[in-house]
């Protein structure tokens, strides 16, 4: 029987295909930015906004989207160097994630949808979901296709840009925004446990094995849509959890890289 | 209430928790001073992996804890001379952690070995199922914790605050290194197991750094993080055990209570900027002081 036979599965792989793209592209310029560990704290602390709506009775996506963008909205204002500028997100992310763990004791029972969201799942997906995030992900693309130069040119050389007249500030509050939204789109899927890696890990492979910049972006999209195509195969034909292959494809991929990069310069020394 | 008061679950609570604030006190002073809270977070995470695959063996989730995160720590410490800095590299490890963790809890809920909400408990802590074996090996690593720390202060106080000055004065610094990184696993699975995976900053990391912000002098700091590390779980249990409203866990209110102290102390960390000549933190100085 075909793996597409069940709406679920055209539903998760349709917004697979889609967020694995957004995330390719978001990861990339969180990399460049230096702002991994946002891309950490964002996913928790959009999970206390799934806990939330799902206390309230609202979807658990519109909880994520709220909560990710003031999250992001949070961050944005923070200042300081980065090594502190961490640690403030660190602070504000276990402040959210105990919000939501305050959220999950108060509603009575076992509140399935917010760990849908926490580990990810393959039915988490509902085709009006699908849908939402169709649209999200259209105006999240058209923001990357426009600000894709000048994002690219303040990531790398932020006082250039500035001299340049590029509006580095809200740039970056505008990257931000989009990281928010991005992540609230991958949570499903992956999982909040787990957006970190989508996010991170195929530009991480991707800037290992090219410097140019847009190639990089190609190629960490290509890696993301291989990552996920095949952790959904895998997890729909071993009834597991999507954002495990996930990781540990990811982990396999970045290793080999690594081993592979070593040889070959030991070899050329 | 008598019986609440001599009952196992309490006193099984109050000492676990107090053994996780000392370990997570003393290993977070020093966690701060070396700026390894990425890399706490990831042994936390390894750890979460260690327990939910203890729990799908049947071994004690402490033991597995630890196990898990001791042997990580060996791998890695063995690839890198230092796990510091290189935040893609431990991110990859911090995934691969949850993943692990992510499909050992799922494998274990299917196989009908612990119910879904037992995962909750390894993310954001459960003090009222804390056994009384895990408290013993809380007290031992604990115990242990704080013994090599007691007898390695100096040493790595030094290493930490300047390790090149360490270095050419013949203090073992890459030694240092892995047994604070072996002290900071025990110290990140006790802690996990009180506060949950999720939230061990609330215990490693907002004390010690708000104990930095407010004493400058380290056994001041020192003496300060511990305090707050066991003011906060004392706090919180009592939170947790008196607020009769719905089930509130102990960990939502030490991890709030950490927050609050980390945000309170920053006012005071400024201040100190402004005071000190300028030898640290010189680039913080404006041209105009």
């Amino acid at each position: 029987m075909s793996i597409f036979h069940f709406e679920f599965m055209q539903n998760a792989f349709l917004a697979a295909t889609l967020v694995a793209a957004l995330g390719g592209v978001t990861g990339f310029f969180l990399i460049q930015r230096g702002m991994t560990f946002a891309g950490h704290a964002l996913p928790g602390i959009g999970f206390a906004g799934a806990a939330g709506a799902v206390w309230l009775g609202f979807s658990p996506l519109a909880g994520l989207v709220v909560f990710t963008l003031a999250g992001a909205g949070g961050i944005a204002k923070l200042k300081g160097d980065p090594r502190e500028r961490d640690l403030h997100i660190g602070m504000i992310l276990v402040t959210a994630l105990a919000l939501g763990l305050l959220f999950l004791s108060l509603y009575p029972g076992f509140a399935e949808p917010a760990y849908a969201i926490l580990f990810g799942s393959l039915l988490g997906i509902s085709k009006g979901e699908t849908q939402v995030m169709a649209i999200g992900s259209l105006f999240i693309g058209l923001f990357f296709v426009f600000a894709f130069r000048p994002l690219l040119f303040a990531s790398f050389d932020p006082q250039a840009a500035g001299a340049r007249g590029v509006p580095t500030r809200a740039l970056g509050a505008a990257f931000l925004v989009v990281t928010a939204l991005v992540v609230a789109l991958c949570a499903p899927i992956t999982g909040t446990l787990l957006v970190f890696t989508l996010l991170v890990a195929p530009s991480a492979i991707a800037t290992r094995l090219t410097a140019s910049p847009l190639k990089a972006v190609l190629l960490s999209v290509v890696l993301a849509e291989g990552l996920v195509w095949t952790a959904l195969t895998l997890a729909y034909f071993w009834n597991s959890v999507p954002g495990f292959f996930v990781a540990a494809l990811a982990f396999l991929v970045y290793l080999a890289v690594r081993l592979f990069q070593a040889y070959e310069h030991r070899r050329v020394k | 209430m008598t019986s609440f008061w001599t009952s196992a679950l309490f006193w099984n609570a109050v000492a676990g928790a107090t053994a996780a604030a000392l370990t997570a006190g003393a290993a977070g002073f020093f966690l701060s001073l070396r700026a390894l809270a990425f890399t706490g977070e990831a042994l936390t995470d390894i750890g979460f992996a260690g327990a939910s695959g203890a729990a799908l063996a049947g071994v004690n989730p402490l033991a597995g804890m630890a196990g898990f995160s001791l042997l990580a720590v060996l791998g890695l410490g063995s690839l890198n001379d230092r796990l510091k800095g290189r935040d893609i590299e431990t991110g990859m490890v911090l995934s691969l952690a949850l993943g692990l963790g992510v499909l050992f809890l799922n494998l274990s809920t299917q196989s009908g070995a612990s119910h879904a909400s037992w995962g909750l408990g390894l993310l954001f802590g459960s003090l009222a199922s804390i056994t009384t074996g895990s408290v013993i090996l809380a007290g031992v690593f604990c115990a242990v914790s704080l013994t090599v720390l007691a007898v390695l202060f100096r040493p790595l106080l030094f290493a930490s605050l300047d390790p090149i000055l360490a270095q050419s004065r013949g203090v073992p610094v890459k030694a240092l290194a892995l047994g604070f990184l072996l002290i900071l696993a025990l110290a990140a699975s006790v802690t996990l197991m009180v506060v949950g995976a999720l939230l061990t900053s609330a215990l490693l990391i907002a004390p010690a750094t708000a104990a930095l912000n407010f004493f400058r002098r380290p056994y001041q700091a020192l003496a300060a993080s511990l305090m707050f590390a066991v003011g906060i779980a004392w706090v919180g249990l009592a939170a947790a055990f008196f607020i009769p409203v719905g089930h509130i866990p102990a960990s939502f209110f030490m991890a709030i209570l950490s927050a609050l102290l980390y945000f309170v102390s920053l006012p005071a960390r400024s201040q100190r900027r402004r005071d000190t000549c300028g030898c640290q933190h010189s680039r913080e100085v404006t041209p105009k002081e």
